[in-house]
């Protein structure tokens, strides 16, 4: 990252200072942790919140003293609010970030594609949301310090780690000497040039594209709404492509490709930097004063370790996948990890889930980067045509788009969708899942349905195992209460949400009152349908009508790690 | 396969597209050749019909 000489500041962002403390063991107090996460990024401090929220320690590592700077994530998906939801973030964020829906892609000068994703008055929150990625490290930063379950260490760079058949042993390195730290079981989330993954002598694997980009905020008022400008071939710059984000701050991202041949050096120098953005705004024809905020460049990769558990390692996030940036989809898919790596191993190392339950996480969460994968490559593709042929096609595409309504679905970015864990061993009754007509499958992801301004489903929703229950008199009879009673493990109760087109029955809190029966219809439910969902709040398995034995059977198996025992 | 041109037809077709490189002129040629690719494949409805196409145009490029 670059920023200008005259300028050693952000322009916006007042970036924290987090002090070193000398860590317990360089006390000579050695004890083993539950869980040590190596990397205080976005997906590491998710992972240490979403175990502190099921009641688990964890010890988070992390090498500098403040948040990431620089080229990060600005685009964050509903899914990844929904996320911060469960977290107690989501009113934090939502309040800095800019909500948006709609992008427009030109092809030299000419609108081709409308992007527009859908939204309507039963989402609680937008399709798409824009905010520097520094901010949202901010507030899960900020957050962990204040709970006692998380112990943050800054300045403490994990430097080797072994593990053998008791646990894992890390080696640490602080500016006052260097400790070892053990554990029972390590998060790996320590970014793209991940030590951990080192130390295991694991590697990344698949492929990396001939683009490269300069990626450029800079500060500037204007009132251009938030939305996704692309623009292919333009005047300024020909031949190549270039996006535009609006951001919180006036600050606006400009990412430019640029050709093969160019020299990096002079490609990067400041100067040069001035002179491209000056064209490119004078394009867009904003005329006011701006300034440079920092730049660097970027270069496209599709890759992944081919399993994401090792032993009593689990890779999250960057170490464990690297996405092209188009269709915003690095860090959204880290935090869907973290959620998901988080209460398997919570509920494992609270006894509460048999350890076969952590054999799910990289099948589920590999699933999805490969889905991300595929979409990704074709988006890279388009942005970034490989060979000639991609070239030639691609602008084929966008000069038919002008005029043919047929091409223009070509141009579609593909956004972040979260993954359904269809062929996960934890998706259970497939012949149940067909009863559906529509609603969120089994391995899905909860459908939010928003009531009010304040109110959603996903308030609804417990801590740990949920069912929703879709009932005409809004009765709940005492076999699916006893069952109730049977599906608490620990001290967390199974959390019933009875939904209703009656009147509410007093006294039940739990009871949501579906008057037009849009909650029905949206779930594809009928009276007696019943969804079973897990902590990271996807679909376990669904009913068109409750068979209490089976909710029995499957909870069973998703504790025992999608089998039988 | 498909219905196919009669050979009148055919005749016409060649000259057609003939006519209609000449006029987008040597450096827009392959891009007009590409859009008509893309604008025929989807009028063909049909994606193996396409590969085997594809497979035509492509043996015998002497
Ligand atoms: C230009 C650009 C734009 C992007 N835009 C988007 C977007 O719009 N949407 C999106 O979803 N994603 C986007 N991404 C991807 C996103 O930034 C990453 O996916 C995200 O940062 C991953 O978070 P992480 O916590 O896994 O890793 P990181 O953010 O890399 O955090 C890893 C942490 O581990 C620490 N660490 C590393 N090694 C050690 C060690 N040995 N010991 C201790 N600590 C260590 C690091 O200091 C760091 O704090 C973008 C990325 C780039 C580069």
């Amino acid at each position: 990252m670059n920023r200008p000489i005259s300028q050693s500041k952000s322009l916006y962002f007042d970036y924290p200072k987090y002090g070193f403390k000398r860590a317990p063991e360089q006390e000579g107090l050695t004890s083993v942790h539950p869980v040590v996460i190596v990397g205080g990024g976005p997906v590491g401090v998710t992972a240490a919140l979403e175990l502190a929220r099921h009641g688990v320690r964890s010890v988070v590592l992390d090498d500098k003293d403040t948040v990431n700077e620089g080229s990060r994530a600005i685009c964050i998906a509903r899914h990844s609010v929904e996320c911060l939801q469960q977290l107690g973030l989501a009113d934090r964020f939502e309040e800095k970030a800019l909500a948006w829906t709609s992008g427009t892609s030109y092809y030299r000068g000419k609108p081709v594609y409308r992007l527009q994703m859908p939204h309507s008055d039963t989402d609680r929150y937008y399709p798409m949301y824009n905010l520097q990625q520094q901010y949202i490290e901010k507030f899960l930063i900020d957050e962990a310090h204040g709970n006692k379950l998380i112990d943050l260490r800054w300045q403490s760079r994990v430097t080797d780690v072994e593990q053998d058949y008791t646990g894992v042993r890390l080696h640490v390195e602080t500016p006052e000497g260097k400790y070892t730290i053990d554990s029972n079981y390590l998060l790996a989330a320590d970014g793209a040039h991940s030590v951990v993954r080192r130390s295991l002598g694991l590697a990344l694997n698949g492929e990396a594209y001939e683009g490269r980009y300069v990626i450029v905020d800079i500060q500037m008022a204007s009132d251009y709404p938030t939305e996704r400008r692309a623009f292919f071939d333009p005047p300024s710059n020909p031949g190549l492509t270039i996006l535009i984000h609006r951001q919180p701050d006036n600050i606006w991202r400009i990412d430019y490709q640029v050709g093969e041949d160019v020299d990096e050096e002079k490609e990067l120098s400041e100067d040069n930097i001035r002179r491209r953005i000056s064209a490119v705004l004078e394009m867009i024809g904003e005329t006011g004063k701006w300034q440079l905020e920092w730049w660097s460049l970027y270069k496209a990769y599709s890759l992944a370790l081919d399993d994401y558990r090792h032993g009593n390692i689990l890779f999250i996030g960057d170490a464990a996948h690297l996405v092209p940036i188009f269709g915003v989809r690095g860090l959204n898919s880290g935090f869907a990890d973290a959620m998901n790596a988080a209460w398997k191993l919570a509920w494992v190392i609270k006894g509460w889930a048999d350890e076969k339950l952590l054999n799910s996480y990289s099948p589920e969460r590999r699933g999805a980067t490969l889905e991300v994968f595929e979409n990704a490559i074709k988006s890279t593709k388009f942005m970034t045509p490989p060979t000639r042929g991609h070239h030639l096609m691609r602008d084929a595409t966008l000069s038919l788009a002008v005029s043919n309504a047929f091409a223009r679905p070509l141009i579609n970015p593909r956004q972040s969708q979260p993954y359904t864990y269809m062929d996960s061993p934890l998706t259970a009754l497939r012949k149940r899942d067909a009863e559906f007509e529509c609603g969120p499958g089994a391995g899905a992801a909860l459908l939010d349905f928003r009531f009010s301004v304040t109110e959603s489903l996903l308030d609804h929703v417990g801590p740990g195992f949920s069912g929703l229950y879709f009932s005409d008199s809004g009765v709940v009879d005492a076999q699916l209460s006893g069952l109730c009673g049977e599906l608490r493990v620990g001290n967390v109760q199974f959390a019933l949400t009875v939904i209703t087109r009656a009147s509410p029955v007093p006294g039940s809190s739990s009871l949501l009152l579906d008057v037009d029966g849009a909650l029905f219809s949206a779930y594809g439910a009928g009276n007696g349908t019943f969804y079973l969902v897990r902590p990271d709040r996807h679909i376990s398995a669904r009913w068109k009508e409750i068979k209490i034995d089976e909710v029995r059977q499957v909870f069973a198996r998703t504790l025992h790690g999608g089998t039988n025992e | 396969m498909s219905k196919q041109l009669s050979e009148e037809q055919l005749e016409t077709a060649l000259e057609m597209l003939a006519v209609g490189i000449n006029g987008v002129g040597r450096e827009k040629e392959s891009l007009f050749l590409a859009k008509l690719c893309l604008v025929l494949a989807n009028q063909l409805g049909d994606i193996d019909l396409l590969e085997w196409a594809i497979d035509q145009a492509t043996v015998d490029l002497m």
